[in-house]
Protein backbone atom coordinates (compact mmCIF):
# COMPACT_ATOMS: atom_id res chain seq x y z
CA UNK A 1 0.00 0.00 0.00
CA UNK A 2 0.97 3.45 -1.08
CA UNK A 3 1.10 5.80 2.10
CA UNK A 4 0.86 10.12 1.49
CA UNK A 5 3.15 12.00 3.44
CA UNK A 6 1.20 16.00 3.23
CA UNK A 7 2.79 18.82 5.36
CA UNK A 8 0.40 18.81 8.46
CA UNK A 9 -1.50 22.08 9.86
CA UNK A 10 0.97 21.98 12.82
CA UNK A 11 -0.35 25.40 13.74
CA UNK A 12 -3.45 26.84 12.75
CA UNK A 13 -2.50 30.22 11.62
CA UNK A 14 0.31 28.38 9.76
CA UNK A 15 0.17 28.87 5.67
CA UNK A 16 3.33 27.56 4.34
CA UNK A 17 6.21 25.81 5.87
CA UNK A 18 10.18 25.72 4.88
CA UNK A 19 11.87 22.30 4.36
CA UNK A 20 15.17 23.38 6.24
CA UNK A 21 16.35 19.80 6.15
CA UNK A 22 15.88 16.35 4.73
CA UNK A 23 16.94 13.50 6.53
CA UNK A 24 15.88 10.38 4.27
CA UNK A 25 16.85 9.46 0.84
CA UNK A 26 15.23 8.07 -1.78
CA UNK A 27 14.46 4.30 -1.51
CA UNK A 28 15.38 4.16 2.50
CA UNK A 29 13.27 2.57 5.21
CA UNK A 30 11.88 4.76 8.28
CA UNK A 31 10.50 3.13 11.50
CA UNK A 32 8.42 4.41 13.80
CA UNK A 33 10.74 7.07 15.35
CA UNK A 34 12.91 7.88 12.15
CA UNK A 35 13.48 11.30 11.35
CA UNK A 36 12.10 12.17 8.18
CA UNK A 37 12.10 16.45 7.53
CA UNK A 38 12.71 19.23 9.85
CA UNK A 39 10.35 22.42 8.81
CA UNK A 40 10.31 25.99 9.33
CA UNK A 41 7.14 28.03 10.01
CA UNK A 42 7.33 31.80 9.88
CA UNK A 43 3.87 32.96 11.81
CA UNK A 44 4.63 36.51 10.02
CA UNK A 45 2.18 36.65 7.04
CA UNK A 46 -0.32 36.04 9.64
CA UNK A 47 0.74 37.48 12.55
CA UNK A 48 2.89 40.32 11.08
CA UNK A 49 5.37 42.49 13.58
CA UNK A 50 9.20 43.32 13.68
CA UNK A 51 10.28 39.95 15.81
CA UNK A 52 9.06 37.18 13.16
CA UNK A 53 7.59 34.17 15.14
CA UNK A 54 8.97 31.49 13.93
CA UNK A 55 9.55 28.22 15.08
CA UNK A 56 10.78 25.10 13.97
CA UNK A 57 9.59 21.31 13.50
CA UNK A 58 10.43 17.97 12.62
CA UNK A 59 8.16 15.54 11.36
CA UNK A 60 8.76 11.66 12.38
CA UNK A 61 7.75 8.43 10.71
CA UNK A 62 5.44 6.67 12.99
CA UNK A 63 5.00 3.63 10.36
CA UNK A 64 7.56 1.18 9.32
CA UNK A 65 7.69 1.83 5.37
CA UNK A 66 9.88 3.11 2.54
CA UNK A 67 10.10 6.36 0.89
CA UNK A 68 9.30 6.11 -2.82
CA UNK A 69 9.10 9.50 -4.19
CA UNK A 70 9.92 12.68 -2.74
CA UNK A 71 7.84 15.78 -4.09
CA UNK A 72 9.69 18.73 -2.22
CA UNK A 73 13.38 20.17 -1.90
CA UNK A 74 15.32 21.83 0.48
CA UNK A 75 14.29 25.38 0.42
CA UNK A 76 10.54 24.78 -0.52
CA UNK A 77 7.68 25.86 1.17
CA UNK A 78 4.91 23.92 0.61
CA UNK A 79 1.61 24.52 2.09
CA UNK A 80 -0.43 22.77 4.88
CA UNK A 81 -1.84 19.82 2.79
CA UNK A 82 0.54 19.70 0.20
CA UNK A 83 1.75 16.26 -0.94
CA UNK A 84 5.89 15.73 0.38
CA UNK A 85 6.26 12.44 -0.19
CA UNK A 86 5.60 8.70 -0.93
CA UNK A 87 5.86 6.01 0.93
CA UNK A 88 5.28 2.06 0.25
CA UNK A 89 5.00 -0.03 3.02
CA UNK A 90 6.86 -2.73 0.66
CA UNK A 91 9.92 -1.57 -0.67
CA UNK A 92 9.38 -2.37 -4.75
CA UNK A 93 5.93 -1.50 -4.20
CA UNK A 94 4.56 0.16 -7.88
CA UNK A 95 3.91 3.59 -7.73
CA UNK A 96 0.52 3.80 -9.97
CA UNK A 97 -2.08 3.28 -7.93
CA UNK A 98 -3.85 5.84 -5.34
CA UNK A 99 -2.38 5.77 -1.53
CA UNK A 100 -3.97 4.16 0.73
CA UNK A 101 -3.77 6.22 3.43
CA UNK A 102 -1.62 8.76 4.92
CA UNK A 103 1.75 8.00 6.41
CA UNK A 104 1.16 8.42 9.99
CA UNK A 105 3.72 10.96 12.16
CA UNK A 106 4.30 12.84 14.74
CA UNK A 107 5.38 16.57 15.59
CA UNK A 108 8.03 18.13 17.77
CA UNK A 109 9.24 21.17 17.88
CA UNK A 110 12.98 21.64 17.56
CA UNK A 111 15.60 24.47 18.19
CA UNK A 112 16.52 26.16 15.42
CA UNK A 113 19.98 25.11 14.37
CA UNK A 114 22.70 27.28 15.01
CA UNK A 115 23.43 30.52 12.74
CA UNK A 116 22.25 33.55 11.33
CA UNK A 117 19.07 31.60 10.22
CA UNK A 118 16.43 34.49 8.60
CA UNK A 119 13.35 34.14 11.37
CA UNK B 1 -26.80 65.97 35.77
CA UNK B 2 -23.72 67.98 37.51
CA UNK B 3 -20.98 69.83 36.11
CA UNK B 4 -17.83 68.80 37.36
CA UNK B 5 -14.54 71.28 36.69
CA UNK B 6 -11.23 69.60 35.33
CA UNK B 7 -8.20 71.32 36.71
CA UNK B 8 -4.29 70.50 36.30
CA UNK B 9 -2.65 69.45 38.95
CA UNK B 10 0.64 71.06 40.93
CA UNK B 11 3.93 69.97 39.36
CA UNK B 12 6.36 71.43 41.40
CA UNK B 13 9.49 72.42 39.58
CA UNK B 14 11.51 73.98 41.99
CA UNK B 15 14.47 76.51 40.98
CA UNK B 16 13.37 75.46 37.02
CA UNK B 17 10.84 76.85 34.59
CA UNK B 18 8.07 74.45 33.51
CA UNK B 19 6.75 74.54 30.25
CA UNK B 20 4.37 72.72 28.40
CA UNK B 21 2.15 72.49 25.13
CA UNK B 22 -1.44 73.00 24.60
CA UNK B 23 -3.70 70.57 25.70
CA UNK B 24 -3.72 67.56 23.05
CA UNK B 25 -7.12 65.98 23.60
CA UNK B 26 -7.58 62.33 23.46
CA UNK B 27 -11.11 62.19 24.21
CA UNK B 28 -13.40 64.01 21.95
CA UNK B 29 -15.65 66.60 22.83
CA UNK B 30 -19.16 65.76 23.91
CA UNK B 31 -17.76 61.97 24.46
CA UNK B 32 -18.29 60.35 27.77
CA UNK B 33 -15.22 59.48 29.22
CA UNK B 34 -15.05 56.43 32.15
CA UNK B 35 -13.49 57.54 35.44
CA UNK B 36 -9.93 56.64 35.06
CA UNK B 37 -9.63 57.24 31.60
CA UNK B 38 -6.32 59.17 30.39
CA UNK B 39 -8.56 62.11 28.24
CA UNK B 40 -5.45 64.34 27.08
CA UNK B 41 -1.69 64.85 27.54
CA UNK B 42 0.59 67.65 27.24
CA UNK B 43 3.82 67.75 26.37
CA UNK B 44 6.61 69.39 29.17
CA UNK B 45 10.01 70.82 29.16
CA UNK B 46 11.65 71.92 32.24
CA UNK B 47 14.21 74.60 31.01
CA UNK B 48 17.08 76.66 32.52
CA UNK B 49 16.07 79.56 34.64
CA UNK B 50 17.73 82.33 36.60
CA UNK B 51 17.25 80.35 39.99
CA UNK B 52 18.47 77.12 38.08
CA UNK B 53 21.43 75.95 40.10
CA UNK B 54 24.99 74.66 37.97
CA UNK B 55 25.07 71.18 37.14
CA UNK B 56 23.76 68.57 35.00
CA UNK B 57 20.16 69.44 33.41
CA UNK B 58 17.26 67.46 34.51
CA UNK B 59 15.94 65.46 31.77
CA UNK B 60 19.21 65.99 29.59
CA UNK B 61 18.77 62.87 27.75
CA UNK B 62 15.11 62.82 27.08
CA UNK B 63 14.75 66.87 26.64
CA UNK B 64 11.66 67.73 25.39
CA UNK B 65 10.30 64.26 24.95
CA UNK B 66 8.15 64.56 28.69
CA UNK B 67 4.78 64.20 28.31
CA UNK B 68 2.22 64.64 31.18
CA UNK B 69 -1.25 62.11 30.48
CA UNK B 70 -4.18 63.14 32.03
CA UNK B 71 -6.46 61.10 33.69
CA UNK B 72 -10.21 62.13 34.79
CA UNK B 73 -10.87 60.74 38.07
CA UNK B 74 -14.40 60.57 37.61
CA UNK B 75 -17.00 59.26 34.53
CA UNK B 76 -18.56 62.23 32.74
CA UNK B 77 -19.68 64.04 29.00
CA UNK B 78 -16.49 66.03 28.17
CA UNK B 79 -16.34 69.60 27.43
CA UNK B 80 -13.26 70.86 26.41
CA UNK B 81 -12.37 74.65 27.13
CA UNK B 82 -11.95 76.15 23.61
CA UNK B 83 -8.60 77.58 24.63
CA UNK B 84 -6.68 74.95 25.78
CA UNK B 85 -5.59 73.98 22.56
CA UNK B 86 -2.97 76.39 20.92
CA UNK B 87 -3.58 75.06 17.56
CA UNK B 88 -1.00 74.71 14.76
CA UNK B 89 2.89 74.51 16.07
CA UNK B 90 2.04 75.88 19.32
CA UNK B 91 0.05 72.71 20.33
CA UNK B 92 2.90 70.70 19.84
CA UNK B 93 5.75 72.72 21.31
CA UNK B 94 5.68 74.26 24.95
CA UNK B 95 4.96 77.91 24.73
CA UNK B 96 2.86 78.02 27.61
CA UNK B 97 3.65 77.78 32.18
CA UNK B 98 2.53 75.09 33.94
CA UNK B 99 -0.07 76.31 36.35
CA UNK B 100 -1.73 74.26 38.93
CA UNK B 101 -5.42 74.60 39.04
CA UNK B 102 -5.91 75.99 35.66
CA UNK B 103 -9.37 74.80 34.22
CA UNK B 104 -8.75 72.87 30.97
CA UNK B 105 -12.53 70.99 30.79
CA UNK B 106 -15.46 70.09 32.33
CA UNK B 107 -18.11 67.26 33.03
CA UNK B 108 -21.40 66.41 32.57
CA UNK B 109 -21.97 63.75 35.28
CA UNK B 110 -24.30 62.22 37.45
CA UNK B 111 -22.40 62.80 40.82
CA UNK B 112 -22.45 66.64 42.58
CA UNK B 113 -21.10 69.80 40.80
CA UNK B 114 -17.22 70.51 42.18
CA UNK B 115 -13.84 70.82 40.59
CA UNK B 116 -10.94 67.92 40.63
CA UNK B 117 -7.74 67.61 39.59
CA UNK B 118 -6.83 65.84 36.72
CA UNK B 119 -4.73 62.44 37.49
CA UNK B 120 -0.93 62.56 36.07
CA UNK B 121 0.48 59.58 34.54
CA UNK B 122 4.18 61.11 33.87
CA UNK B 123 6.20 59.20 30.70
CA UNK B 124 9.00 60.29 28.55
CA UNK B 125 11.53 58.28 26.24
CA UNK B 126 15.15 58.80 24.80
CA UNK B 127 15.30 58.92 21.35
CA UNK B 128 17.56 56.37 20.02
CA UNK B 129 18.60 59.18 17.60
CA UNK B 130 18.21 62.72 17.79
CA UNK B 131 16.86 61.90 14.23
CA UNK B 132 14.13 59.88 15.60
CA UNK B 133 11.15 62.61 16.34
CA UNK B 134 8.18 61.97 16.21
CA UNK B 135 5.26 63.67 17.69
CA UNK B 136 2.72 61.33 16.89
CA UNK B 137 1.24 60.54 19.98
CA UNK B 138 1.58 59.29 23.93
CA UNK B 139 4.96 57.95 23.95
CA UNK B 140 4.98 57.77 20.55
CA UNK B 141 8.78 57.44 18.85
CA UNK B 142 11.90 54.90 18.28
CA UNK B 143 12.85 55.56 22.18
CA UNK B 144 16.20 53.53 22.96
CA UNK B 145 14.94 53.79 26.61
CA UNK B 146 10.94 54.26 27.45
CA UNK B 147 9.80 55.64 31.09
CA UNK B 148 6.74 56.25 32.96
CA UNK B 149 5.87 57.15 36.29
CA UNK B 150 2.88 58.51 38.48
CA UNK B 151 3.79 60.22 41.26
CA UNK B 152 0.25 61.41 43.11
CA UNK B 153 0.70 60.16 47.07
CA UNK B 154 3.61 60.42 49.39
CA UNK B 155 6.20 58.08 49.83
CA UNK B 156 9.43 56.38 48.27
CA UNK B 157 8.81 56.29 44.69
CA UNK B 158 9.51 52.35 43.65
CA UNK B 159 11.45 51.86 41.10
CA UNK B 160 11.14 48.91 38.28
CA UNK B 161 13.50 48.39 35.07
CA UNK B 162 12.14 46.00 32.51
CA UNK B 163 14.77 44.66 30.51
CA UNK B 164 12.79 43.90 27.11
CA UNK B 165 12.38 40.92 24.74
CA UNK B 166 9.46 41.38 22.79
CA UNK B 167 7.31 38.62 25.41
CA UNK B 168 7.26 41.43 27.96
CA UNK B 169 7.07 44.63 25.71
CA UNK B 170 3.27 44.30 25.65
CA UNK B 171 3.25 42.98 29.36
CA UNK B 172 4.97 46.36 30.57
CA UNK B 173 4.08 48.66 27.54
CA UNK B 174 0.83 47.54 27.19
CA UNK B 175 -2.27 47.75 24.38
CA UNK B 176 -0.86 50.89 23.18
CA UNK B 177 3.18 50.97 24.16
CA UNK B 178 2.66 53.51 27.06
CA UNK B 179 2.69 51.89 30.25
CA UNK B 180 -1.18 53.47 30.71
CA UNK B 181 -2.72 49.64 32.04
CA UNK B 182 0.49 49.19 34.64
CA UNK B 183 -0.01 52.95 35.94
CA UNK B 184 -3.56 52.73 36.14
CA UNK B 185 -3.36 48.79 38.13
CA UNK B 186 -0.71 50.34 40.82
CA UNK B 187 -1.26 53.11 43.44
CA UNK B 188 1.95 54.65 43.56
CA UNK B 189 4.17 56.53 43.79
CA UNK B 190 5.84 53.97 41.51
CA UNK B 191 8.49 54.58 38.24
CA UNK B 192 8.94 52.15 35.60
CA UNK B 193 11.72 52.17 32.86
CA UNK B 194 11.41 49.73 29.51
CA UNK B 195 14.28 49.07 27.48
CA UNK B 196 13.75 47.26 24.33
CA UNK B 197 15.70 44.60 22.82
CA UNK B 198 16.67 46.86 19.67
CA UNK B 199 19.42 46.41 18.85
CA UNK B 200 20.75 44.47 21.50
CA UNK B 201 19.50 41.85 23.38
CA UNK B 202 19.47 41.42 27.15
CA UNK B 203 21.05 38.46 28.14
CA UNK B 204 22.43 38.15 31.46
CA UNK B 205 26.29 38.06 30.12
CA UNK B 206 25.22 41.22 27.82
CA UNK B 207 24.17 43.06 30.87
CA UNK B 208 27.11 42.21 32.74
CA UNK B 209 29.58 43.46 30.78
CA UNK B 210 27.20 46.69 29.69
CA UNK B 211 28.39 47.49 33.90
CA UNK B 212 31.61 46.32 33.57
CA UNK B 213 32.64 47.91 30.48
CA UNK B 214 35.57 50.34 30.65
CA UNK B 215 36.30 53.97 28.74
CA UNK B 216 39.06 52.00 26.85
CA UNK B 217 36.43 49.31 25.74
CA UNK B 218 34.26 51.38 24.71
CA UNK B 219 36.59 53.32 22.39
CA UNK B 220 37.84 49.91 21.14
CA UNK B 221 34.12 48.89 20.25
CA UNK B 222 33.45 51.95 18.50
CA UNK B 223 36.77 51.91 16.37
CA UNK B 224 36.35 48.62 15.75
CA UNK B 225 32.55 49.00 13.77
CA UNK B 226 33.93 51.93 11.92
CA UNK B 227 36.75 50.61 10.43
CA UNK B 228 35.31 47.21 9.62
CA UNK B 229 32.10 49.19 8.33
CA UNK B 230 34.57 51.60 6.19
CA UNK B 231 36.98 48.82 5.33
CA UNK B 232 34.53 45.44 5.18
CA UNK B 233 34.35 44.01 1.74
CA UNK B 234 30.62 45.57 1.16
CA UNK B 235 29.91 49.27 0.96
CA UNK B 236 27.66 50.41 3.85
CA UNK B 237 24.18 51.83 3.09
CA UNK B 238 22.68 54.70 5.46
CA UNK B 239 20.50 51.77 7.00
CA UNK B 240 23.80 50.28 7.77
CA UNK B 241 25.43 53.23 9.28
CA UNK B 242 22.18 53.31 11.50
CA UNK B 243 22.24 49.95 12.69
CA UNK B 244 25.56 50.35 13.81
CA UNK B 245 25.40 53.80 15.42
CA UNK B 246 22.45 52.45 17.43
CA UNK B 247 24.63 49.10 18.39
CA UNK B 248 27.25 51.06 19.20
CA UNK B 249 24.96 53.33 21.56
CA UNK B 250 23.67 50.09 22.88
CA UNK B 251 27.13 48.27 23.59
CA UNK B 252 28.26 52.03 25.37
CA UNK B 253 25.70 51.83 27.63
CA UNK B 254 24.17 49.86 30.81
CA UNK B 255 20.25 50.25 31.50
CA UNK B 256 21.14 49.31 34.54
CA UNK B 257 22.83 52.02 35.47
CA UNK B 258 21.40 54.94 33.55
CA UNK B 259 20.56 58.32 35.19
CA UNK B 260 16.32 58.44 35.89
CA UNK B 261 15.13 61.91 36.63
CA UNK B 262 11.25 62.32 37.36
CA UNK B 263 9.25 65.33 38.45
CA UNK B 264 5.93 65.31 40.43
CA UNK B 265 3.98 67.51 42.85
CA UNK B 266 7.11 67.80 45.56
CA UNK B 267 9.17 68.76 42.54
CA UNK B 268 11.99 67.14 40.45
CA UNK B 269 14.28 64.47 41.63
CA UNK B 270 16.56 62.40 40.51
CA UNK B 271 16.21 58.70 41.39
CA UNK B 272 18.23 56.00 43.20
CA UNK B 273 19.21 52.51 41.56
CA UNK B 274 16.52 49.97 40.51
CA UNK B 275 14.72 48.51 43.02
CA UNK B 276 13.37 45.70 40.99
CA UNK B 277 14.89 44.26 37.73
CA UNK B 278 12.65 42.41 35.46
CA UNK B 279 14.10 39.90 33.50
CA UNK B 280 13.12 36.96 31.03
CA UNK B 281 14.84 33.51 30.54
CA UNK B 282 13.73 34.35 26.48
CA UNK B 283 16.64 36.75 26.50
CA UNK B 284 18.85 34.23 27.44
CA UNK B 285 19.37 32.10 23.91
CA UNK B 286 20.80 28.87 23.53
CA UNK B 287 23.61 30.23 21.51
CA UNK B 288 25.23 33.75 21.85
CA UNK B 289 27.86 35.09 19.78
CA UNK B 290 31.04 36.74 20.92
CA UNK B 291 33.69 39.35 18.87
CA UNK B 292 36.60 37.38 17.87
CA UNK B 293 38.81 39.56 18.65
CA UNK B 294 37.59 41.99 21.06
CA UNK B 295 35.55 39.36 23.04
CA UNK B 296 32.77 40.59 23.84
CA UNK B 297 29.04 39.41 23.95
CA UNK B 298 26.71 40.32 21.41
CA UNK B 299 22.80 38.84 21.01
CA UNK B 300 20.86 40.91 18.44
CA UNK B 301 17.95 39.23 16.28
CA UNK B 302 18.83 37.68 13.13
CA UNK B 303 16.00 39.77 11.23
CA UNK B 304 17.68 43.11 12.34
CA UNK B 305 21.20 41.79 11.00
CA UNK B 306 19.17 41.12 7.93
CA UNK B 307 17.08 44.29 7.86
CA UNK B 308 19.81 46.39 8.09
CA UNK B 309 21.76 45.69 4.98
CA UNK B 310 24.70 43.70 3.38
CA UNK B 311 27.41 45.54 5.16
CA UNK B 312 26.13 44.86 8.88
CA UNK B 313 25.66 41.23 7.64
CA UNK B 314 29.13 40.94 6.60
CA UNK B 315 30.29 42.63 9.52
CA UNK B 316 28.78 40.70 11.42
CA UNK B 317 29.44 37.00 9.76
CA UNK B 318 33.19 37.97 10.04
CA UNK B 319 34.07 39.21 13.30
CA UNK B 320 31.71 37.08 15.63
CA UNK B 321 31.68 33.41 16.62
CA UNK B 322 28.61 31.45 17.68
CA UNK B 323 29.14 30.48 21.74
CA UNK B 324 26.69 27.63 23.02
CA UNK B 325 25.05 28.41 26.45
CA UNK B 326 23.85 25.50 28.64
CA UNK B 327 21.78 26.16 31.45
CA UNK B 328 24.67 25.59 33.64
CA UNK B 329 26.04 29.02 31.49
CA UNK B 330 22.98 30.90 31.99
CA UNK B 331 22.60 30.09 35.66
CA UNK B 332 26.29 31.42 35.90
CA UNK B 333 25.72 34.34 34.07
CA UNK B 334 22.76 34.81 36.21
CA UNK B 335 24.70 35.10 39.55
CA UNK B 336 27.67 37.20 38.00
CA UNK B 337 25.00 40.03 36.97
CA UNK B 338 22.90 39.62 40.05
CA UNK B 339 26.26 39.55 42.64
CA UNK B 340 27.48 42.62 40.05
CA UNK B 341 24.17 44.67 41.15
CA UNK B 342 23.90 43.68 44.40
CA UNK B 343 27.08 45.05 45.59
CA UNK B 344 26.18 48.17 44.75
CA UNK B 345 22.44 48.12 45.59
CA UNK B 346 21.89 44.65 48.02
CA UNK B 347 18.23 44.78 48.06
CA UNK B 348 17.47 44.69 44.12
CA UNK B 349 14.83 42.23 44.06
CA UNK B 350 15.32 40.00 40.67
CA UNK B 351 12.04 39.00 38.80
CA UNK B 352 12.98 36.35 35.77
CA UNK B 353 10.19 35.33 33.78
CA UNK B 354 10.38 31.72 32.76
CA UNK B 355 9.62 29.83 29.36
CA UNK B 356 6.39 28.19 28.10
CA UNK B 357 7.47 24.97 27.75
CA UNK B 358 4.91 23.75 25.68
CA UNK B 359 3.19 24.70 22.37
CA UNK B 360 0.62 22.15 21.93
CA UNK B 361 1.52 21.53 18.66
CA UNK B 362 3.46 18.56 19.15
CA UNK B 363 2.97 15.02 20.06
CA UNK B 364 6.02 13.33 20.68
CA UNK B 365 5.98 9.38 21.27
CA UNK B 366 9.36 8.51 20.79
CA UNK B 367 12.68 10.36 21.31
CA UNK B 368 14.72 8.08 18.98
CA UNK B 369 14.25 10.70 16.26
CA UNK B 370 17.14 13.38 18.27
CA UNK B 371 19.97 13.30 18.80
CA UNK B 372 21.52 13.21 22.61
CA UNK B 373 21.01 15.75 25.04
CA UNK B 374 18.00 16.39 23.97
CA UNK B 375 17.96 19.57 25.28
CA UNK B 376 20.23 20.65 22.57
CA UNK B 377 17.21 19.40 20.07
CA UNK B 378 13.79 19.46 21.67
CA UNK B 379 12.78 22.79 22.43
CA UNK B 380 10.05 21.97 25.42
CA UNK B 381 13.03 20.35 26.84
CA UNK B 382 15.46 22.70 26.42
CA UNK B 383 13.17 25.17 28.19
CA UNK B 384 12.52 22.90 30.58
CA UNK B 385 15.49 22.63 31.65
CA UNK B 386 16.53 26.05 31.81
CA UNK B 387 12.85 26.51 33.52
CA UNK B 388 14.08 23.91 36.37
CA UNK B 389 17.76 26.20 36.28
CA UNK B 390 15.93 29.05 37.52
CA UNK B 391 14.51 27.14 40.64
CA UNK B 392 17.86 26.42 41.30
CA UNK B 393 18.89 30.51 40.81
CA UNK B 394 16.00 31.22 43.29
CA UNK B 395 17.52 29.03 45.78
CA UNK B 396 21.01 30.39 45.74
CA UNK B 397 20.09 34.04 44.63
CA UNK B 398 16.24 34.89 46.06
CA UNK B 399 14.94 35.60 42.79
CA UNK B 400 11.00 35.75 41.70
CA UNK B 401 10.06 33.71 38.87
CA UNK B 402 7.39 34.39 37.08
CA UNK B 403 5.83 31.69 35.87
CA UNK B 404 4.66 32.53 32.48
CA UNK B 405 4.08 28.30 32.00
CA UNK B 406 1.97 28.04 34.36
CA UNK B 407 -0.27 30.74 33.35
CA UNK B 408 0.36 30.01 29.89
CA UNK B 409 -0.70 25.88 30.31
CA UNK B 410 -3.76 27.84 32.75
CA UNK B 411 -5.23 30.09 29.92
CA UNK B 412 -4.32 27.38 27.32
CA UNK B 413 -1.28 28.78 25.55
CA UNK B 414 -2.28 27.08 22.05
CA UNK B 415 -4.61 29.97 21.62
CA UNK B 416 -2.77 33.20 24.21
CA UNK B 417 0.60 32.20 23.00
CA UNK B 418 0.84 30.29 19.56
CA UNK B 419 4.10 30.41 19.49
CA UNK B 420 5.03 30.43 22.81
CA UNK B 421 6.83 33.74 22.93
CA UNK B 422 4.10 36.30 21.57
CA UNK B 423 1.24 36.73 23.24
CA UNK B 424 -2.43 38.28 23.27
CA UNK B 425 -3.92 41.00 25.65
CA UNK B 426 -5.05 38.26 27.61
CA UNK B 427 -2.01 36.36 28.66
CA UNK B 428 -0.01 39.44 28.66
CA UNK B 429 -2.45 40.91 31.43
CA UNK B 430 -2.34 38.29 33.65
CA UNK B 431 1.50 38.23 33.38
CA UNK B 432 1.35 42.09 34.23
CA UNK B 433 -0.90 40.85 37.21
CA UNK B 434 1.88 38.62 38.23
CA UNK B 435 4.76 40.65 38.03
CA UNK B 436 2.59 43.24 40.19
CA UNK B 437 1.33 41.10 43.09
CA UNK B 438 5.41 39.82 42.98
CA UNK B 439 6.49 43.67 43.78
CA UNK B 440 4.06 43.63 46.45
CA UNK B 441 5.01 40.52 48.11
CA UNK B 442 8.75 41.36 47.63
CA UNK B 443 8.14 44.90 49.30
CA UNK B 444 9.05 47.20 46.46
CA UNK B 445 6.95 50.26 47.41
CA UNK B 446 4.39 51.66 45.17
CA UNK B 447 3.37 48.53 43.03
CA UNK B 448 -0.29 47.50 45.00
CA UNK B 449 -3.46 48.27 43.86
CA UNK B 450 -4.94 51.79 43.93
CA UNK B 451 -7.13 52.47 46.96
CA UNK B 452 -10.21 53.47 46.29
CA UNK B 453 -11.60 56.86 47.92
Amino acid sequence: MLLSLVLPQINPYMMVARIDALHVELGAEVRPGSRILDVSIDLGPVVPHDCPPAAYYRIVARDHAWLRRLDVALGDQPSSGDLLALFSLDPDEPLAARPGRFLRVSVAQILPPAGWVRA
Amino acid sequence: MARVTLHLGPLESADWRLRRSGVIWLCEEGRTCRAGEVVAFVRARLMRGPQTPPGPDIFAEEFGDVQVALVTPVAGRLTHRSDSVSGGYFNLVQTQSWEAGEVVGWLDTEGPAQGVILGQFMMTGRRASPLARDGAGLLSGYFDRARAWRIDRAGPVGNLLSMGVCELAGVIQGEQINFLELLGAVQGPAHVTFVPDIPLSPSARVLTEQIRRTDRERLEIRQDVLSNLLNGSVAPSGPDWMFAGGLVKALEGSPINDRCDVIGPRGPQQLGPYDAILLSLRGEWSFSFRHRRLGYAFQCNSYLIYEAGPATKAWVSENFEQVRRTPDDVFQDYVELIDLVRAEAPATQFLICNRMSTSGYEDILSYAAFDAPLGDTVANVHDRELNLMLYDLARAKGIAIIDVDAIGADLGGRRFMPDRIHQDGAIQAAVRAEILRTLQARGVPGFGPPTIS
